[in-house]
């Protein structure tokens, strides 16, 4: 499950899913339909914007998630 | 270099600890007390308020604290080596009064794709908060 959290500069909401040092991955919903993320996971990190159309999360974060989860 | 105010030279050295307050519980995971990125993200001037720790003893990082927490409350500090900051691709810049304060500086800016800059920010405050630790107040 992600840890919530709100952001400072512009109150959108984190979530984040933490599997251990450097094994993080993150996203951001706000008002916008394009939805940044980062993760790390070891020496590899990696950011972006992911369109949401609503109904399916975009495929690029469930991929982030699982693999920083496994 | 030339001395501040404080007394602190005006450059922060990479072995320097500086302390972010920490005025929201969210950024700190419950029962690891892990940083979580939220808490380095820069305000809407592009840069993150921090405090020059290692010269400080708590009760003072408490009291200069409180003042920059105004009116919420202060659950403690997010601590972090200047280094880290660096290696992560920003500067830590000494911006006194306060005394001890300083600015994250050089955080990514993408005015066109707002998303965009913040997924960089992101990355960047995830790295250093990854090296953080939690400093709570007692």
């Amino acid at each position: 499950m992600p840890e919530f959290s709100v952001e400072p500069d512009d109150g959108s909401l984190s979530l984040e899913w933490h599997a251990g040092y450097r094994r993080v991955f993150s996203v951001s919903v706000g008002r916008s339909m394009r939805l940044p993320y980062a993760g790390l996971d070891g020496a590899d990190k990696w950011h972006g914007v992911a369109q949401f159309d609503g109904i399916v999360i975009p495929r690029r974060i469930v991929e982030s998630i699982r693999q920083v989860v496994a | 270099m030339s001395a501040l105010p404080s007394g602190l030279p005006d450059i922060v050295a990479d072995g320097e600890d500086v302390a972010r307050i920490v005025i929201f519980s969210g950024w700190v995971a419950k029962g690891t007390g892990r940083i979580k990125y939220p808490a380095f993200l820069p305000a809407p001037d592009h840069e993150t308020s921090v405090f020059r720790k290692t010269e400080l003893t708590d009760e003072q990082l408490w009291e200069l604290g409180a003042e920059a927490a105004e009116r919420g409350t202060l659950y403690g500090a997010a601590v972090v080596q200047t280094g880290v900051v660096r290696r992560a691709g920003l500067d830590a810049l000494a911006s006194e009064p306060p005394p001890h304060h300083a600015n994250l500086i050089r955080w990514p800016v993408l005015a066109d794709d707002p998303e965009l800059q913040k997924a960089r920010r992101k990355e960047v405050a995830t790295e250093i908060a990854e090296e953080a630790w939690y400093l709570p107040r007692k």
